[in-house]
């Protein structure tokens, strides 16, 4: 039998400052993350980035394949379309 | 005549000379092109203008309307009242604020001109209202490995990514299904989500002298040999200003080998 192992990560809305903490395992897709995120908080249809600390999170990459520890915080941003 | 009038210390070019980061005589000589001439386009073009760089070229296919009066210091009411082209009026305009030459321009969506337009310029400034829009030039420069300057605002939200192909990731490398969703959105045909002749991005012009202002000093910074790739995030609600790590994405279609 697989053990699947739960992280618990804390997605940040820096357009409001409301926090969600989100169980995971380590082969979740970001994406999933923030199309999660995107629902919870009602978002509009809009283009949105992920960050930790420094680091731009590649949606098409699992938690574990960006690095992604337990505890972390993910921050959502907007990601400026026009001109 | 331009170094000689960067040499005298009463000459236009002057102050700006005395600043040792950028090389001078290597940006006025520079081919650059910035397509898009709303209030980012606007912003850039200013700054490019009071370096006295002749060799720009403005490209945008779209008419001046009143609603950019409040966010375009280019433009005038006159010009809105006859729907002057923005491509034809920003290049007029900072022609007049450099005192010399003619800036080229082209009336045109980038999508239509030639192949290859794009390949002649030292610096690509990118000033869209849209990804799609991104995602085309972003790809053309990767291609001809021509230093790409993004910059993008919403409201109190602005971003600029610096691509300096093929060393750094590029625009394509930031992308993720939101992106996708809008792209989808503007192409729809269902007839219920036709949202791109109606979507109205907020623009905030102090937020684009900021992003515009930054997209300026990037693309000067790469004339003068400073060739590094970033992504920087402006959050102005809360003043918070983040340089982002950014990897290459296995997904960039323009990184595909």
């Amino acid at each position: 039998m697989m053990y699947v192992k739960a992280v618990r990560i804390e997605v940040k809305n820096t357009m409001t400052g409301e926090t969600a903490l989100m169980e995971v395992t380590g082969d979740t897709k970001l994406q999933e993350i923030l199309d999660s995120a995107v629902e919870l908080w009602s978002l509009p249809r809009e283009a949105y980035l992920m960050r930790s600390g420094r680091k731009l999170l590649l949606a098409s990459k699992t938690v574990e394949e960006n690095g992604l520890n337990g505890g972390e915080c993910i921050e959502l941003l907007p990601d400026p379309e026009g001109g | 005549m331009i170094q000689s009038q960067a040499m005298n210390t009463e000459g236009r070019y002057h102050r700006i000379s005395l600043v040792r980061e950028l090389d001078l005589q290597r940006i006025q000589n520079a081919k650059i092109c910035v397509i898009g001439a709303g209030s980012l386009g606007n912003e850039v073009l200013k700054n490019f203008a009071l370096y006295g760089i002749s060799g720009i070229t403005v490209v945008d296919y779209d008419y001046i309307t009143t609603s950019h009066l409040s966010r375009c210091l280019l433009f005038r009411e006159e010009d809105a009242a006859v729907r002057a082209p923005k491509a034809v009026v920003a290049s007029r305009r900072i022609s007049e604020l450099m005192g010399k030459g003619d800036v080229n321009f082209k009336n045109a969506r980038i999508q239509e001109l030639e192949v290859g337009f794009l390949a002649s310029f030292d610096v690509v400034v990118g000033c869209f209202d849209n990804v799609e829009t991104r995602v085309f030039t972003d790809t053309v420069c990767y291609h001809n490995r021509i230093p790409y300057v993004d910059g993008g605002i919403n409201g109190l939200y602005g971003r600029v990514q610096v691509v300096i192909p093929p060393e750094t990731p590029c625009f394509c490398c930031t992308l993720n299904g939101s992106h996708s969703d809008i792209i989808d959105t503007s192409f729809s045909c269902n007839g219920n989500e036709i949202a791109y002749p109606t979507k109205y991005t907020p623009a905030e012009p102090a937020m684009a002298s900021v992003v515009g202002g930054i997209q300026c000093l990037e693309a000067l910074k790469i004339l003068s040999g400073n060739r590094s790739g970033k992504l920087i995030l402006i959050n102005g609600k809360v003043l918070d200003v983040q340089t982002l790590d950014i990897a290459v994405s296995e997904n960039c279609p323009n990184h595909w080998r």
